[in-house]
């Protein structure tokens, strides 16, 4: 397989004109905390269409798709955001839309994949992450969309780099929620080039950091991970092939607790009036903590796609179980 | 009525210090009844609802002398937190008469502008109460809805939906006292006289349509118990009703089951964390209340986000119909 590169900005900047009309450019809001030393804003992804930023990555990287691949349709693995963030811009884009999922998905999941259009292909999980490590299923037709480790991919999330940097051209540090790696490099590869001073931190939840644990130990590493509410992001290990850069691209790993990112869905709800899921609150709850330290800090709230039931236990002030 | 240029006016001196809202679009929700779906949110407008641009603007408009003597209000809700925040911002003395049973939060909101806060017991005679304290100090009173400089603030979100959804056939504003309403439609019909004004009320207490039939304002029963704390004025004012009479095409009602399950959708589909008033315009539309021919582009005015966690997870849990991922 080819070394995976960072998009460069250049391909950023054509990510953004290929998606612009078909994404929303998200408000960046101020989120008043007294008492707090950072100046916190929150990049609000989570009011995409689809309910996340998956969107744009899906989108640039099947524009690129010449229209005659594109008639044979495409496919992604995933059981949550990226496959309703392909079959989305699939559904606008009027080609078929294949989605790999692992065989115990929530049913919750696949019936908001469906409503999209799209047709679900049921694998044993082992196939399933197969098909994520080797970018194919065999068997499927049509063009595959990585949802993480494709640089086209990375190349549509960072376009929310360059809208930051419009937006607050003085950001002094931007959290991003770590799952694939795919969110957070491609905002460092843009933000690098435009603005090296700023700091791009990863996200994480104590129940399951990987990425702070191949840091600490230099390499990738495998963790114990306890599954929680914070689906989104969080795996048994990082993405071999995302080391490398997000090594290099991202300055560190800020860990936060299960009840702090709780608490940071309330206050987001109780501030700000937005609905985020726990991976989307991870970086909010970071900030608070004060682990990125002062001055303007910018929280990626990836996603709002939590369900109903967790929500109000959350609201409640409980940590709801996995 | 509120002319055009007072409106513009209030949107020039209310420019950099309130926020222009989002309005995004809902496919999902819109699919329903088969119409292209706007949400003008004014959930994310400072004090989470739209009463600062009509608070604020009312200030701006006082001399320094009358700012100096100080304003008062009441109100047990939104309007409350929005004037205590105006007050702070243009540094004026406030006094916000409120009733005893007024939400905690709404409480600590005020106190935490700085405002003084003087409690009432009976709901009845809270106007009285109030003009006790205007003589007493000398202070202005900032009337919720029935005051022509809080309306003109109130109008400019009309001018940004006109704005931005130029070709909009229809805007559904739910109605309390009336001065979103007022505001909202005069600057709608004088941009796009076309465009269809839609009031929603509650069907367990309804104000503005009893009051049109009457041709005068008219005490409005106050329902038992409703998430739209917003919707239950003790009257609708004299200006908007005026207002209406011309401006409003249709007054439609909706029940509370159609409000709870706005709010779930909003949250889950819209991710809004919208309170019962704020989904209000949603629910009309949804349950079919109002009739919009297919293919019509409608904006739902999402007025307020103030609602207490604690009830939140209830509607929450109220409604375990669809979900999403």
């Amino acid at each position: 397989m080819k070394k995976l590169e960072p998009p460069r900005l250049e391909e950023i900047r054509a990510a953004r004109e290929r998606i612009a009309g078909s994404i929303l450019r998200t408000p960046l809001v101020r989120l008043e905390v007294e008492g707090c030393a950072a100046e916190i804003y929150l990049k609000l992804e989570n009011l995409q269409p689809i309910g996340s930023f998956k969107l744009r990555g899906a989108g640039n990287a099947m524009r690129l798709v010449s229209n005659e691949a594109l008639r044979r349709g495409v496919y992604t693995a995933s059981a949550g955001n990226m496959a309703q963030g392909v079959a989305w811009n699939a559904r606008r884009m009027g080609v078929p839309c294949t989605v790999v999922v692992p065989d115990r998905a929530p049913a919750t999941k696949l019936a908001a994949i469906e409503r999209l259009g799209a047709r679900i292909v049921k694998v044993d999980f082992d196939a399933w992450w197969r098909v994520i490590v080797e970018h194919h299923h065999p068997g499927i037709e049509g063009a595959f969309v990585h949802p993480v480790s494709d640089p086209a991919v990375m190349a549509g999330n960072g376009t929310i780099g360059l809208e930051i940097l419009e937006d607050l051209p003085d950001v002094d540090a931007i959290l991003v929620p770590y799952g694939g790696g795919g969110l957070s490099c491609g905002i460092a590869a843009a933000v690098r080039a435009i603005r090296p001073a700023t700091k791009v931190y990863a996200c994480e939840v104590a129940t399951a950091a990987p990425f702070a644990a191949a840091l600490a130990a230099g390499e990738p590493t495998r963790i114990d991970h306890r599954p929680s509410f914070v689906d989104g992001i969080g795996g048994k290990s990082v993405l071999l092939e995302m080391w490398p850069l997000a090594s290099r691209l991202l300055d560190g790993s800020l860990v936060v607790s299960l009840d702090e990112v709780a608490a940071a869905i309330r206050l987001l709800a109780e501030r700000t009036r937005v609905i985020a899921e726990g991976a989307g609150a991870t970086p909010v709850a970071a900030a608070l903590s004060g682990k990125a330290g002062s001055g303007k800090i910018v929280c990626i709230v990836s996603g709002g796609n939590i369900d109903s039931g967790k929500l109000a236990r959350i609201l409640g002030g409980e940590v709801p179980e996995p | 009525m509120i002319e055009l240029l007072e409106i513009r006016n209030a949107a020039e001196r209310l420019l950099g210090k309130v926020h222009r809202t989002p309005i995004l679009t809902s496919r999902t929700l819109g699919e329903r009844t088969g119409v292209q779906l706007f949400l003008k949110c004014e959930c994310f407008q400072k004090t989470g609802s739209f009463k600062p641009r009509g608070a604020l603007h009312k200030l701006l408009c006082l001399s320094a002398e009358e700012k100096s003597r100080g304003i008062v209000t009441v109100s047990a809700g939104n309007h409350a937190q929005a004037v205590a925040w105006a007050a702070s911002l243009e540094g004026a003395p406030c006094v916000v008469v409120m009733p005893s049973d007024a939400p905690r939060s709404k409480v600590e909101a005020v106190r935490g502008y700085g405002a003084e806060i003087v409690f009432h017991d009976d709901r009845a005679t809270l106007f009285d109460r109030l003009h006790e304290v205007r003589a007493e100090r000398g202070a202005t009173f900032v009337h919720p809805f029935d005051d022509p400089e809080v309306l003109a603030g109130a109008g400019t979100v009309g001018l940004e939906i006109v704005e931005e959804v130029s070709d909009a056939d229809a805007v559904i504003v739910p109605v309390g006292g009336g001065g979103l309403l007022g505001g909202v439609a005069c600057a709608v019909k004088a941009l796009r006289p076309r465009c269809r004004v839609i009031a929603v009320e509650l069907e367990a207490g309804p104000g503005l349509g009893p009051a049109l039939a009457a041709g005068k304002p008219v005490p409005v029963r106050r329902p038992a118990s409703t998430l739209a704390d917003g919707m239950t004025p003790p009257f609708v004012g004299a200006l908007p009703l005026d207002i209406a009479r011309r401006h409003v095409d249709e007054v439609v009602t909706v029940r509370e089951e159609a409000i709870v399950e706005a709010m779930v959708l909003l949250a889950t589909r819209a991710k809004l964390y919208v309170e019962g008033s704020g989904a209000a315009a949603t629910a009309a539309l949804l349950s079919g209340s109002v009739k919009v021919r297919r293919g019509s582009r409608v904006v739902a005015l999402v007025s307020g986000g103030n609602i207490d966690p604690e009830r939140m997870a209830e509607v929450l849990r109220r409604e375990p119909g669809e979900r999403t991922s």
